[in-house]
Order: C-alpha cells, then structure tokens, then sequence
C-alpha cells in the first residue's frame, strides 16, 4: 500500500483543567491515515476533540494545550519533531487550513489583495505583478463578483460567505497536499453554506489536494465527504466509509447524530377563526444611515417593508430568510423592541402603542447566541428569577414555586443548577436557561430568534423537542425565527418567507411543502439537505427536490426588474400566499 | 470541551477551600499586597496611636540621628519623625482613597448614564472630557488648588477631577460594548426600565476594568498628593505629609539625610506595592492573561 499522505499516530492532546495542576485529556490516543486527494470528516460534538486534531496537525494548538503522545506524519516525517522555520515552510504551503469565523479570519487592516498574495511570495518567492495576476484568477474561480476591485478591498465590506470564499481562495491558491477546513461554514446561513461548500469540494477535486472537513454535522459530511471519523469525549467511536456509517452506523452514537437531522414534525390543528394573539398590519421599519456631512440627507433603507403577519392562538409560525432579510427586525418590532416606522401591531386585538410596558409580561424573546443573552454575574436562579420582578400579583413564594417549576420544564432542576453562573454551563443547557427565563411568566407569545442556530446538531434537536414539549404544556404562540428551513418545517405550523424586507411566500405547513412555489422559496429549501430512510431503515441524505413553478409574468422579487413596484399577494389554496408583480399572469399557478 | 470544564468545576466544588487567596499565589501579588499592608497598617497607627505626638515640638532635640528613642531620627523642630511618618501615611491614604472613591463614583455615573443613553449628552460629556484630557492632570489639579487654597478636601477635589475623565472614558467605553449584548436586550423585553437595566445588569459587568483602574489612580493619587504637599499646596502645615516632610527637608538634606529618606522610601514603598498588586489584579481580571 502506497505511503499516506498525513498519518496520525496515537494522538493525545491535554489541556490545564484547573489551578490545581491536573490536566484535562482532549483527545486520547488516535489514530487514522488521509491518502492523497482523498476527503475526510470529523465528526463530533462540541468538547468532542475533533477541533484540536486540526490544529494540533499544524501544531497551532491555544496556549496551554500539549500533544502528550503519539505523532503526526506528513510523507514520512513526523511535523511534531520539526523546528519552528520548518514547520513554518509547511504551513499554508502543504497544508492549508480555513477556520470557523470568517469575521475575524481575515486580517481586517490589510486589502484582500494583500493578504491573497502573502502566502504565494513567501512560499514560492514570485514577484508582486506575478502574484497578483495569480490572486485574480483565483478569485474568479471562487466567483467573486468584479475580482479585480475585490483585491483592492478590505475585508469588511465582504459578507461571511464573501470572507469565505475568499479565505478559501488565498488558501487554495498555495495548491497544498491537504486542506483543513474546520467547521467552514458553521457560522453561515444554509443556503450560503451549501454555496460555499459547493465551490470547496469542486476545488478541491480539481487540484486533487485531501481535505478534512471538521463539523458536528454528520448529515453534512455524508454528503461531502468518502471517508468519516465519528468522535467522542476525545476518542474514535466509528470510522469507516460514509455510505457504510449512513447505512449501517454500529453505534448508537452515530444513529443519534444522523437522526438529528431535522425531520418534519406533524401537522397540528390551528383554529384558524380565533382572534389572532399578534396582528401586525402593514409594518414598515425603515433605518436611516448616518449622514455623511451634517446638512446631507441620511440614506435610508427599509429592514422591513410593508409586512402583514397574524399568529393564532397556539400556533408556531416560522419565519425564515437568509441574513439580512429582515426576519430578525419583525420579530423585534413585534415585541417592540424596535420602533415602527409605519402600520400597526395588535397583541389580542388591541393597539400596542410604542413605549407600552403593559404586554411584556405576555410577550417574551429567546435569543440566538446562549453565550452572550444571559448576564453572566447572576446565577440561573436569579436570571430566572428575574422575569417575574413585574408580576406584582405573585407572593415571592409563588414566585419560587414559579421559578422551581420553570427550571424543572426546562430540565435544569433548582436543587442542581439554580446556584450555577452561564459559564458553567454548556451552550445548549444555557440556551435552556433562556427559555426558562422567557417562559417563566407564562407569556402568550414568544419569538424565538434562531434559538438554535448556534448548536450542535444533537443539541438542536434536544431544544426543539423541548420547545415543541413547552409548547404543548404551556399552549404559547410562537414566532420561530431561523435561516434554515429543515428547522422550521420540523417546529412550525405554518410558514413565512422573507426576502429583502418582503414577505414572498407564506403558508400552512402541508400546503407550504406540497407545492413550494416562489422561486426564492426553492432556493432556501434546496440548500437543507433531508434524511431518508427506506424500509430496511438504509439511511441515505439528499439534496430537496422541489420542481419550479411557472408563473409567466413573473413572481415579485425574483430579479432585479420584479424588485420593485407593487407587489399582490396570489393564494395558490387557501392560507398559502405568493408574491406576484402587481398584474401578473397567474393562470398557470392554480 | 464543556465535558471538560464540567469535571473541572467539579473538582473546584468538591475539593476543600484550603488555596492561597488569588493575589497571594504569584510573586508580584504577594509583593504589592505585603508592601500594602506595611502601608496601611501605618495609616492605622497614624489614625490610632502614635510614638511621640507628630506636631509636638522638642526644641533640645533638634536633628537628632536615628535612635532607640528616636527610631527615624528628629527634624529641625525636634519632631519625631517616626510619628511624623505613620502621621503622613495617614493622610496620605485618606486623602487618596477619597480621591479615587470621588473619582470612581462620580466618573462611573457619568460614563455610564453617557455610554447608555448616548445621545446629546454623550456627546457633551465626551467634549468636556476630552478638553480636560488635553491638560496634564497635575497641571489641572495645581490650577484647581491654586484657586481652592491648600486643604485636604481641596486636594481630593482637585484630584478627583483631575482623575474623572479617565474613569469616565473607561466606564463609557466598557458600557458601550457591555449594552449590545444581547442579555441587556433581554432586560428590556422583560420590562425592565433602563435605569434598572444598567445598574443591575451592565454597570455590574463593567467592575473589572474599574477595578484595575481604581487601584493605579489610587498610587497616582498618593504621588499626587505628595507632589502638591512638596510644592506646599497640599494639606497645610504643620500636619504631617511625606511631600510636606520631603519639601521640609530640603534646607538640612546634607547634615540629616534621614529627614529625606524616610519619607521618600514611604511614597516608593507604597507606589511599587500599588503598582505591583494593581498588576497581579489585573492578571486575575483579564481572563486572557492566565495562561503566559
């Protein structure tokens, strides 16, 4: 057998677990080969190790990590021996690697151009004009828009996915043996992730370089790469060929992280005919940009523009839409949090007027990052605690029983977590300190903006089923915020697109998914991809399929030309909503 | 990693409380808290009880060398200069506690109802500190001194407001960052008012910086206070300072030396142990540090 490119050889790394001296094992004793041009994935939870492999292969572990045994092998000789100029010729040059945060990958002082072309001068000692001349042609590869302006650019005016790409590029451009992508696109909306991940593997595959791919997502590495590692706590559990792990996983831990996957929940009955607890009628939010000179004109621009939206008693409504769609901002102006420019907002049938503390009691938020929306110098208890400080009705034994019971819901029993500060938890056990914090006045509507966005997989499932099980309990309304649509087809009930500020499409979950029909809905629903599972319970994962749906005059917002102008609202049945331009033909929908 | 820190937690929670306090466990810390203990236990006796009364005047003991009855010698007034000393270390460490507590509370409140609530007032905060950034703080404090007239509460005063706009940029800046996280959004939609949003949840998260901060304006101000006292504009005469005792000195430096020493060696004492413990402060503070 022919010598591997990268051997990993009994690989422990430790880390100081606390003052006392004694060190914390991270990864114990591993061990695989990547061959050459082959692709790889680690999978794992968060605390799993997979992380530390990475880095520890480039020997860039945070300080205080130490590779207690074992060693790592490129062609034949071990990198953990080598000293640092070495070491230094192989970084980038052999081995590339892309990181999770695209926000702070890239060196924010210093043009795109810069930064593209650093590697190939000092690897390969080729001039300026030569360098550069190689970094626009990359950056056509990875389908940046006018490249030639983008290597004059700083970072901040590229998206995440932009940053991505362009990391990508200025790592691929060295050509090296092997690239480490460690969660690349965690941090990135659905639909960018599968763009971003598309571009990589045709990349790859073209230079023939091996790839790791880091992820908690096993449904996501199946579909990317041959070969998987499935970790835990430090160790391989599984290791095997992918269609092998999907078919057949010999641990149940495997089964557990492909069956977190999101799936579709059932169908529940809605009452469609009650009073709606949240109306909000033709709701504009416009922001305005500061003024480049005092007597100039701000530049305005509309987060939200003219969006309708009832929530019935009981019902989950899933908002969905990429960064920047606005979804974010209507959950705010709901529960305002954030002024309205123009319509109205309704809670139970009456008029919320700006400034009205009245209604925060029954209207509550989840927020997306656990690790910064909860005060990290109070305990859970107080935190808890906390929401109740305007129920004035409630004895303060009422409101420890209140409290108990909350915690309980949420799993998080008093007796072992109410003394515990945030960072003594884990990101999805605060994330259950959030929802305890919002249900614990029984609200009547909750927004939940992408609650469950920044976990892991397996995690994720756990807070929907929680979600889903509080609901049931407790009968709240909820708006459900998320990018990605595999999510909210397995917690809502009905489904809202957003786009640009503009709701396109809207509809009961069955409909909804029946017959998905704007343009921009098929475009989010075939980034996710789906678990299905035949009846020999094979497990197979794969792309979404939804055929188009013609409408010859065109759907709203579907180009540049459909962007503007007035917008009517098509029911393709009853309760499910497309945006047409305003006239348009809409025969061919029915 | 969370498996990790949870046995880690486990362990701190299990095993018996019998470590060294933090600001003992590393040399510097244990150097600048035991030079500040010598500080403040002679403030303490200064306070409390001293060797022979720091004014009294003993004319047939005039520049006497160090002794057993005199351990630091005698000045040209035959005062003893041990008194005199921990009489000093007195009023030195009132005058600049209450200097920084003014500095503190004050520039807290400012900075950070200005960082909250932005706005017009911000923005005139912001100018009238900048504008007194501009000027040297001792410049500024001389000026405000040279208005007031030499007295302790004029020092503190002066002092304080030197020292404010320090605090309050820092405060401001820490709030700034501290309001968009997304657990003080989470009090607005509880219903919380601002006012309690910012003293409960942001003002609390801001201590650590403050902190630090606090402990480096407490030497500046106690080598502040010296400087003022040295260019008699401090606590006057005849109440005993280390800057007075030191300006004091000058005329009989060459046949006392100890007139100078003394008190010089009590403001280095005092300045190295501030600055030692401020260091290992914010060692213990700034989580990022831990591991170098």
């Amino acid at each position: 057998m022919a010598q591997p490119l990268l051997r990993i050889e009994d690989l422990s790394i430790s880390f100081p677990g606390d003052d006392a001296g004694a060190r914390a094992t991270v990864v114990d004793r591993v061990s695989f080969d990547v061959a050459r041009g082959e692709t790889l994935g680690i999978v794992g939870e968060s605390g799993s190790g997979k992380t530390m492999i990475g880095r520890a292969i480039l020997n860039l572990l945070p300080p205080g990590g130490r590779i207690d045994t074992g060693r790592v092998v490129l062609d034949g000789s071990d990198l953990a021996g080598l000293p640092a100029p070495a070491l230094r010729a192989i970084r980038g040059r052999r081995i590339g690697m892309i990181f999770q945060e695209p926000m702070t990958s890239l060196n924010p002082a210093l043009t795109v151009g810069r930064q593209m072309t650093e590697g190939l001068m000092l690897h390969f000692g080729v001039g300026r004009a030569e360098a550069d001349r190689r970094a626009l042609a990359m950056l056509e590869k990875v389908r940046i828009g006018d490249p030639r302006a983008a290597l004059a650019a700083y970072p901040h005016v590229f998206s995440g996915g932009m940053r991505q790409r362009i990391m990508l590029a200025s790592v691929l451009m060295l050509e090296p043996d092997l690239l480490i992508a460690d969660e690349p696109t965690t941090a990135l909306d659905a639909v960018i992730q599968k763009q971003v991940l598309d571009l990589m593997m045709a990349l790859v595959g073209g230079l023939g370089t091996a790839l790791i791919l880091i992820s908690h997502d096993l449904p996501l590495v199946a579909k990317y790469t041959g070969r998987a590692i499935v970790m835990r706590r430090g160790r391989i559990v599984e290791t095997g060929v992918v269609a092998e792990i999907m078919a057949r996983p010999r641990q149940a831990y495997t089964a557990a992280l492909l069956e977190a996957l999101p799936m579709r929940g059932p169908d529940r009955a809605v009452d469609r005919a009650a009073r709606p607890v949240v109306e909000a009628a033709k709701v504009s939010v416009v922001f305005a940009d500061k003024r480049a000179w005092p007597w100039s004109r701000p530049k305005r621009f509309a987060a939200v523009d003219d969006v309708s939206l009832a929530v019935q008693p009981g019902e989950i409504v899933g908002l969905v839409g990429e960064s920047g769609s606005g979804k974010t901002t209507l959950g705010r102006v709901l529960l305002d949090m954030v002024p309205l420019s123009a319509g109205s907002v309704r809670f139970d049938g009456r008029e919320r007027r700006p400034g009205d503390r009245r209604f925060r009691k029954e209207m509550q938020i989840i927020f997306q990052d656990p690790y910064s929306s909860l005060d990290p110098r109070m305990t859970v208890r107080q935190i808890v605690a906390e929401g109740l400080r305007h129920s004035r009705q409630m004895t303060a034994d009422d409101k420890r029983a209140r409290v108990a019971d909350t915690l309980e819901a949420v799993q998080m029993p008093l007796a072992a977590y109410g003394g515990r500060y945030p960072h003594e938890l884990s990101g999805g056990q605060r994330q259950r300190v959030c929802i305890a914090r919002a249900v614990v006045t029984r609200p009547r509507f909750v927004v939940a903006d992408e609650p469950v966005s920044a976990l892991d997989l397996t995690v994720q499932k756990e807070i929907l089923n929680l979600l889903k099980d509080l609901q049931d309990r407790m009968g709240f309304s909820a708006l459900f915020i998320s990018h990605d649509i595999g999510v909210v087809e397995e917690i809502a009930d009905r489904i809202v697109v957003m786009y640009r500020g503009r709701v396109v499409e809207a509809g009961t979950k069955v409909s909804f998914f029946a017959r998905p029909t704007h343009p921009y809905t098929r475009h989010l629903l075939s980034a996710v991809p789906e678990l299905v599972k035949d009846e020999a319970g094979t497990r197979t994962v794969r792309d979404r399929h939804a055929p188009p749906v013609d409408a010859p005059d065109g759907y709203a917002f579907a180009s540049p030309e459909t962007a503007r102008g007035d917008v009517v609202y098509h029911a393709v049945k009853p309760g499910h909503h497309v945006a047409l331009v305003a006239g348009a033909d809409h025969r061919e929908l029915r | 990693m969370s498996v990790t820190i949870d046995k880690a937690v486990a362990r701190r929670i299990a095993a018996p409380r019998r470590r060294r306090p933090w600001f003992l466990r590393r040399l510097n810390g244990l150097i600048g808290t035991a030079l500040l203990a010598v500080v403040f236990v002679a403030a303490l006796f200064g306070i409390l009880w001293t060797p022979y009364d720091p004014v009294g005047i003993d004319i047939r003991d005039r520049l006497a060398a160090p002794s057993l009855f005199h351990w630091m010698g005698t000045d040209e007034f035959g005062r003893d200069v041990l008194s005199r000393v921990l009489a000093g270390a007195r009023t030195s460490v009132l005058v600049s506690l209450a200097t920084v507590a003014f500095a503190v509370t004050f520039g807290t409140v400012i900075g950070a109802v200005s960082g909250f609530f932005r706005g017009w007032l911000d923005r005139l905060v912001m100018m009238l500190t900048d504008a007194l950034l501009a000027f040297p703080g001792l410049l500024l404090a001389l000026s405000i001194m040279a208005i007031a007239g030499p007295s302790a509460w004029g020092i503190v005063m002066a002092l304080g407001l030197a020292y404010m706009p320090n605090v309050i940029r820092l405060v401001r800046g820490t709030v700034l960052s501290v309001r968009e996280k997304e657990f003080a959004e989470a009090s607005k939609a509880l219903g919380n008012s601002a006012v309690y949003t910012l003293f409960r949840h942001i003002l609390p998260n801001c201590t650590a910086p403050l902190i630090v901060l606090g402990t480096m304006l407490f030497g500046s101000a106690i080598l502040a206070e010296s400087a003022l006292s040295f260019l008699g504009l401090g606590v006057p005469p005849p109440a005993p300072t280390w800057g007075g005792m030191l300006s004091e000195a000058r005329s009989s430096f060459v046949q006392a030396p100890w007139l100078a020493v003394f008190p010089g060696l009590c403001i280095s004492i005092a300045l190295l142990g501030v600055n030692l413990f401020g260091d290992a402060l914010r060692d213990r503070l700034d989580p990022r540090m831990r591991h170098l």
